[in-house]
Protein backbone atom coordinates (compact mmCIF):
# COMPACT_ATOMS: atom_id res chain seq x y z
CA UNK A 1 0.00 0.00 0.00
CA UNK A 2 1.54 3.57 -0.74
CA UNK A 3 1.60 5.55 1.97
CA UNK A 4 0.68 9.27 0.85
CA UNK A 5 2.03 12.16 2.53
CA UNK A 6 0.37 14.84 4.39
CA UNK A 7 -0.89 17.80 1.95
CA UNK A 8 -0.25 21.32 2.99
CA UNK A 9 -3.18 23.32 2.26
CA UNK A 10 -1.91 26.81 1.29
CA UNK A 11 -3.50 28.93 3.97
CA UNK A 12 -4.98 32.52 3.34
CA UNK A 13 -2.51 35.56 4.37
CA UNK A 14 -2.33 39.65 4.79
CA UNK A 15 0.36 42.24 5.93
CA UNK A 16 0.49 43.84 8.56
CA UNK A 17 -0.49 47.37 7.30
CA UNK A 18 -3.32 45.48 5.47
CA UNK A 19 -6.78 47.22 5.88
CA UNK A 20 -9.33 45.58 7.61
CA UNK A 21 -12.07 45.39 4.59
CA UNK A 22 -9.84 44.18 2.10
CA UNK A 23 -8.87 41.34 4.63
CA UNK A 24 -12.97 41.26 5.21
CA UNK A 25 -13.64 40.83 1.02
CA UNK A 26 -10.49 38.34 0.96
CA UNK A 27 -12.14 36.00 2.94
CA UNK A 28 -15.59 36.55 1.61
CA UNK A 29 -13.74 35.54 -1.85
CA UNK A 30 -12.05 32.59 -0.63
CA UNK A 31 -15.04 31.35 1.65
CA UNK A 32 -12.68 31.14 4.88
CA UNK A 33 -12.61 31.98 8.72
CA UNK A 34 -9.60 33.29 9.26
CA UNK A 35 -6.38 34.85 7.56
CA UNK A 36 -2.74 34.45 8.70
CA UNK A 37 -0.76 37.97 9.10
CA UNK A 38 2.80 38.17 8.11
CA UNK A 39 5.70 40.19 8.01
CA UNK A 40 8.25 40.80 4.66
CA UNK A 41 9.75 37.73 5.62
CA UNK A 42 6.65 35.75 5.76
CA UNK A 43 7.02 34.96 9.16
CA UNK A 44 3.64 34.55 11.52
CA UNK A 45 2.61 37.74 13.30
CA UNK A 46 -0.39 36.80 13.96
CA UNK A 47 -4.30 35.55 12.96
CA UNK A 48 -7.38 37.45 12.03
CA UNK A 49 -10.55 35.34 12.34
CA UNK A 50 -13.87 36.62 11.29
CA UNK A 51 -14.98 36.76 14.86
CA UNK A 52 -11.90 39.22 15.32
CA UNK A 53 -13.24 41.40 12.60
CA UNK A 54 -16.87 41.52 14.33
CA UNK A 55 -15.52 42.06 17.78
CA UNK A 56 -12.45 44.54 17.11
CA UNK A 57 -13.73 46.46 14.07
CA UNK A 58 -17.35 46.35 14.05
CA UNK A 59 -18.91 46.29 17.16
CA UNK A 60 -16.12 49.90 17.84
CA UNK A 61 -17.29 51.29 14.61
CA UNK A 62 -14.07 51.37 13.39
CA UNK A 63 -13.62 49.52 9.97
CA UNK A 64 -10.53 52.17 9.19
CA UNK A 65 -8.44 49.41 11.48
CA UNK A 66 -5.33 47.44 9.74
CA UNK A 67 -4.86 44.37 10.00
CA UNK A 68 -2.16 44.70 13.09
CA UNK A 69 -5.11 46.69 14.69
CA UNK A 70 -7.59 43.19 15.50
CA UNK A 71 -5.26 40.64 14.72
CA UNK A 72 -4.09 37.83 17.66
CA UNK A 73 -0.88 37.81 18.02
CA UNK A 74 -0.41 34.68 19.67
CA UNK A 75 -0.74 32.09 17.31
CA UNK A 76 -0.38 28.56 18.03
CA UNK A 77 2.13 26.94 14.89
CA UNK A 78 4.48 23.53 14.52
CA UNK A 79 7.38 23.45 12.90
CA UNK A 80 8.15 21.62 10.14
CA UNK A 81 11.29 20.07 12.70
CA UNK A 82 8.67 18.89 14.85
CA UNK A 83 6.84 15.97 15.19
CA UNK A 84 2.98 14.65 14.08
CA UNK A 85 2.12 14.68 17.59
CA UNK A 86 2.96 18.06 18.13
CA UNK A 87 0.95 19.09 15.71
CA UNK A 88 -2.02 16.75 17.03
CA UNK A 89 -1.32 18.10 20.29
CA UNK A 90 -1.92 21.96 19.12
CA UNK A 91 -5.57 20.92 17.44
CA UNK A 92 -6.45 19.02 20.31
CA UNK A 93 -5.68 21.78 22.45
CA UNK A 94 -7.35 24.58 20.70
CA UNK A 95 -10.49 22.22 19.39
CA UNK A 96 -9.44 23.01 15.90
CA UNK A 97 -8.86 21.09 12.57
CA UNK A 98 -6.53 22.85 11.10
CA UNK A 99 -3.06 24.10 13.03
CA UNK A 100 -0.08 25.86 10.57
CA UNK A 101 3.33 24.58 9.66
CA UNK A 102 6.09 26.71 10.03
CA UNK A 103 9.71 26.66 8.68
CA UNK A 104 11.96 28.97 11.12
CA UNK A 105 9.02 31.14 11.46
CA UNK A 106 8.19 31.40 8.17
CA UNK A 107 4.45 30.63 7.17
CA UNK A 108 4.38 27.44 4.85
CA UNK A 109 0.35 26.44 5.01
CA UNK A 110 -2.07 24.08 7.44
CA UNK A 111 -2.26 20.70 7.68
CA UNK A 112 -5.22 18.92 8.20
CA UNK A 113 -6.29 17.05 11.64
CA UNK A 114 -7.46 14.13 8.95
CA UNK A 115 -4.76 14.29 6.75
CA UNK A 116 -2.22 13.56 9.46
CA UNK A 117 -4.90 10.50 11.34
CA UNK A 118 -4.95 8.92 7.91
CA UNK A 119 -1.03 9.34 6.48
CA UNK A 120 0.00 8.08 10.61
CA UNK A 121 -2.84 4.80 10.08
CA UNK A 122 -2.14 4.11 6.64
CA UNK A 123 2.23 4.57 7.61
CA UNK A 124 1.11 1.89 10.58
CA UNK A 125 -0.60 -0.71 8.58
CA UNK A 126 1.78 -1.03 5.42
CA UNK B 1 5.19 -8.97 37.44
CA UNK B 2 5.49 -10.27 34.17
CA UNK B 3 9.26 -9.36 33.70
CA UNK B 4 10.17 -11.74 36.59
CA UNK B 5 7.39 -14.54 36.12
CA UNK B 6 8.90 -14.52 32.35
CA UNK B 7 12.79 -14.38 34.02
CA UNK B 8 11.64 -17.53 36.60
CA UNK B 9 10.07 -19.31 33.06
CA UNK B 10 13.18 -18.47 31.54
CA UNK B 11 15.42 -20.27 33.92
CA UNK B 12 13.29 -23.53 34.34
CA UNK B 13 12.85 -23.76 31.10
CA UNK B 14 16.26 -23.60 30.32
CA UNK B 15 16.59 -26.45 33.08
CA UNK B 16 14.53 -28.73 31.05
CA UNK B 17 15.37 -30.63 28.57
CA UNK B 18 11.86 -31.07 27.47
CA UNK B 19 11.11 -29.61 23.85
CA UNK B 20 7.29 -28.62 24.60
CA UNK B 21 8.55 -26.54 27.46
CA UNK B 22 10.87 -24.40 25.19
CA UNK B 23 8.50 -24.37 22.72
CA UNK B 24 5.30 -23.00 25.10
CA UNK B 25 8.05 -20.66 26.98
CA UNK B 26 8.49 -18.95 23.17
CA UNK B 27 5.03 -18.80 22.50
CA UNK B 28 4.03 -17.09 26.17
CA UNK B 29 6.98 -14.79 26.19
CA UNK B 30 9.32 -14.17 23.65
CA UNK B 31 7.68 -14.85 20.56
CA UNK B 32 4.25 -13.86 22.32
CA UNK B 33 2.75 -11.46 19.13
CA UNK B 34 3.04 -14.34 16.95
CA UNK B 35 0.70 -15.95 18.75
CA UNK B 36 -2.07 -13.45 19.96
CA UNK B 37 -5.82 -14.04 19.82
CA UNK B 38 -5.24 -11.77 16.64
CA UNK B 39 -3.88 -14.02 14.74
CA UNK B 40 -5.96 -16.68 12.90
CA UNK B 41 -6.26 -19.97 14.57
CA UNK B 42 -5.51 -21.24 11.31
CA UNK B 43 -2.15 -19.26 11.38
CA UNK B 44 -1.44 -19.65 14.99
CA UNK B 45 -1.38 -23.54 14.17
CA UNK B 46 1.17 -22.92 11.13
CA UNK B 47 3.19 -20.98 13.48
CA UNK B 48 3.13 -23.37 16.28
CA UNK B 49 4.34 -26.23 14.16
CA UNK B 50 7.11 -24.44 12.72
CA UNK B 51 7.88 -23.22 15.81
CA UNK B 52 8.47 -26.83 17.53
CA UNK B 53 10.26 -27.71 13.93
CA UNK B 54 12.65 -25.40 14.11
CA UNK B 55 13.02 -26.01 18.43
CA UNK B 56 13.28 -29.53 17.38
CA UNK B 57 16.59 -28.67 14.72
CA UNK B 58 18.08 -26.21 17.29
CA UNK B 59 18.07 -28.59 20.43
CA UNK B 60 19.24 -31.86 17.33
CA UNK B 61 22.28 -29.76 16.29
CA UNK B 62 23.49 -29.35 19.73
CA UNK B 63 22.19 -32.79 20.84
CA UNK B 64 25.80 -34.25 21.77
CA UNK B 65 26.68 -31.14 24.03
CA UNK B 66 23.61 -31.39 26.37
CA UNK B 67 23.70 -35.11 25.96
CA UNK B 68 27.05 -36.56 26.36
CA UNK B 69 26.26 -39.72 29.14
CA UNK B 70 30.35 -39.57 30.05
CA UNK B 71 30.64 -35.76 30.49
CA UNK B 72 27.06 -35.32 32.33
CA UNK B 73 27.89 -38.54 34.59
CA UNK B 74 31.46 -36.99 35.46
CA UNK B 75 29.82 -33.30 36.30
CA UNK B 76 26.98 -34.48 37.86
CA UNK B 77 29.28 -37.02 40.27
CA UNK B 78 31.57 -34.42 41.25
CA UNK B 79 28.63 -31.49 42.11
CA UNK B 80 27.14 -33.96 44.02
CA UNK B 81 30.26 -34.78 46.13
CA UNK B 82 30.79 -31.28 46.37
CA UNK B 83 27.21 -30.67 47.51
CA UNK B 84 27.82 -33.62 50.19
CA UNK B 85 30.90 -31.96 51.27
CA UNK B 86 29.08 -28.45 51.69
CA UNK B 87 26.57 -30.11 54.26
CA UNK B 88 29.30 -32.33 56.25
CA UNK B 89 31.51 -29.04 56.66
CA UNK B 90 28.40 -27.66 58.52
CA UNK B 91 27.47 -30.29 60.01
CA UNK B 92 30.70 -31.20 61.72
CA UNK B 93 31.29 -27.50 62.50
CA UNK B 94 34.78 -27.22 60.77
CA UNK B 95 35.06 -24.16 58.28
CA UNK B 96 33.36 -23.60 55.10
CA UNK B 97 34.41 -26.96 53.33
CA UNK B 98 34.27 -25.74 49.63
CA UNK B 99 37.62 -23.95 50.28
CA UNK B 100 39.60 -26.98 51.00
CA UNK B 101 41.16 -28.92 48.50
CA UNK B 102 38.65 -31.70 47.72
CA UNK B 103 35.76 -28.87 46.93
CA UNK B 104 38.44 -27.11 44.70
CA UNK B 105 39.03 -30.57 43.24
CA UNK B 106 35.77 -31.60 42.63
CA UNK B 107 35.19 -28.07 40.40
CA UNK B 108 37.93 -29.08 38.64
CA UNK B 109 36.87 -32.46 37.60
CA UNK B 110 33.62 -30.80 36.29
CA UNK B 111 35.56 -28.24 34.36
CA UNK B 112 37.48 -30.59 32.82
CA UNK B 113 35.07 -33.18 32.18
CA UNK B 114 32.53 -30.43 30.44
CA UNK B 115 36.46 -29.03 28.01
CA UNK B 116 35.41 -31.05 25.03
CA UNK B 117 31.97 -30.30 24.74
CA UNK B 118 32.48 -26.85 25.46
CA UNK B 119 35.05 -26.78 22.35
CA UNK B 120 32.25 -28.09 20.69
CA UNK B 121 29.90 -25.99 21.54
CA UNK B 122 32.15 -22.98 20.77
CA UNK B 123 33.18 -24.54 17.16
CA UNK B 124 29.17 -24.89 16.53
CA UNK B 125 27.38 -21.28 17.95
CA UNK B 126 30.51 -19.49 18.70
CA UNK B 127 28.29 -18.34 21.63
CA UNK B 128 30.97 -15.94 23.43
CA UNK B 129 28.34 -14.52 26.09
CA UNK B 130 27.64 -17.23 26.94
CA UNK B 131 30.50 -19.18 27.65
CA UNK B 132 32.14 -16.06 29.35
CA UNK B 133 29.00 -15.97 31.86
CA UNK B 134 29.84 -20.10 32.21
CA UNK B 135 33.19 -19.16 33.09
CA UNK B 136 32.39 -15.56 35.36
CA UNK B 137 30.11 -17.61 37.10
CA UNK B 138 32.22 -20.41 38.37
CA UNK B 139 34.41 -18.86 40.59
CA UNK B 140 30.98 -17.39 42.34
CA UNK B 141 29.62 -21.08 42.64
CA UNK B 142 32.67 -22.23 43.91
CA UNK B 143 32.64 -19.70 47.23
CA UNK B 144 28.27 -20.52 47.51
CA UNK B 145 28.39 -23.41 49.70
CA UNK B 146 25.85 -26.08 49.32
CA UNK B 147 23.60 -23.85 46.81
CA UNK B 148 27.08 -23.45 44.49
CA UNK B 149 27.19 -26.97 43.75
CA UNK B 150 23.52 -27.00 42.51
CA UNK B 151 23.88 -24.20 40.66
CA UNK B 152 27.06 -25.25 38.77
CA UNK B 153 25.55 -29.12 38.55
CA UNK B 154 23.80 -27.95 35.04
CA UNK B 155 25.26 -24.39 34.37
CA UNK B 156 26.77 -26.05 31.00
CA UNK B 157 23.63 -27.69 29.76
CA UNK B 158 20.92 -24.27 30.84
CA UNK B 159 23.84 -22.76 28.27
CA UNK B 160 23.10 -24.73 25.50
CA UNK B 161 19.87 -24.79 25.72
CA UNK B 162 19.14 -21.17 25.91
CA UNK B 163 21.57 -21.00 22.94
CA UNK B 164 19.36 -23.70 21.44
CA UNK B 165 16.19 -21.53 22.59
CA UNK B 166 17.66 -18.01 21.24
CA UNK B 167 18.88 -19.64 17.87
CA UNK B 168 15.39 -21.44 17.21
CA UNK B 169 13.56 -18.10 18.00
CA UNK B 170 15.79 -16.16 15.81
CA UNK B 171 15.03 -18.66 12.78
CA UNK B 172 11.36 -18.41 13.65
CA UNK B 173 11.85 -14.64 13.51
CA UNK B 174 13.29 -15.19 9.90
CA UNK B 175 11.35 -16.75 8.75
CA UNK B 176 7.69 -15.05 10.25
CA UNK B 177 9.65 -11.24 9.93
CA UNK B 178 9.94 -9.30 12.39
CA UNK B 179 6.93 -8.05 14.48
CA UNK B 180 6.25 -4.59 16.26
CA UNK B 181 2.98 -3.98 18.29
CA UNK B 182 0.65 -1.83 16.79
CA UNK B 183 0.82 1.00 19.51
CA UNK B 184 4.29 0.66 19.29
CA UNK B 185 4.53 1.35 15.34
CA UNK B 186 1.80 3.83 16.14
CA UNK B 187 4.37 6.04 18.35
CA UNK B 188 7.06 5.86 16.09
CA UNK B 189 5.03 7.38 13.39
CA UNK B 190 3.43 10.17 15.54
CA UNK B 191 7.32 10.95 16.77
CA UNK B 192 7.74 11.09 13.30
CA UNK B 193 8.82 14.81 11.73
CA UNK B 194 6.31 17.31 10.06
CA UNK B 195 8.72 17.85 7.74
CA UNK B 196 9.08 14.12 6.51
CA UNK B 197 5.62 13.59 6.18
CA UNK B 198 4.77 16.79 4.73
CA UNK B 199 4.23 17.50 0.56
CA UNK B 200 6.00 21.05 0.61
CA UNK B 201 3.65 23.57 -1.41
CA UNK B 202 5.61 23.81 -5.19
CA UNK B 203 7.66 27.46 -4.29
CA UNK B 204 9.23 25.68 -1.32
CA UNK B 205 10.65 22.49 -3.15
CA UNK B 206 12.01 24.59 -5.97
CA UNK B 207 13.62 26.30 -2.59
CA UNK B 208 14.86 23.62 -1.08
Amino acid sequence: MEIKKVNVHEALTCGLEEDIVEIAKKLESEKERRIFVIDGDEKVKGIITTTDLVYKALAEKAIDKKAKDVMTDKVRCVDIKEDLEKALGIMNELKTFNCPVVDDGKLIGLVAYHDIVGHVISSVEK
Amino acid sequence: MSWLEKAVSGVRTSMSSNQDKTVNYLMKYELKHYFSKDVPEEEREKRKSALEKKVGASFGRYGDEVGGLARKGATRTSMGLAIINDVSAYVSKVPIANVTGLGYALFAVKSVAEMPAMYRYMKKSHDWYGALKHYVMKPINYLIPVLGGAIEAGSFERMVRTRARKEARDEFIKEFGKYEAFDDRLKSKMKQSVGDSIYLPRKRQKAA
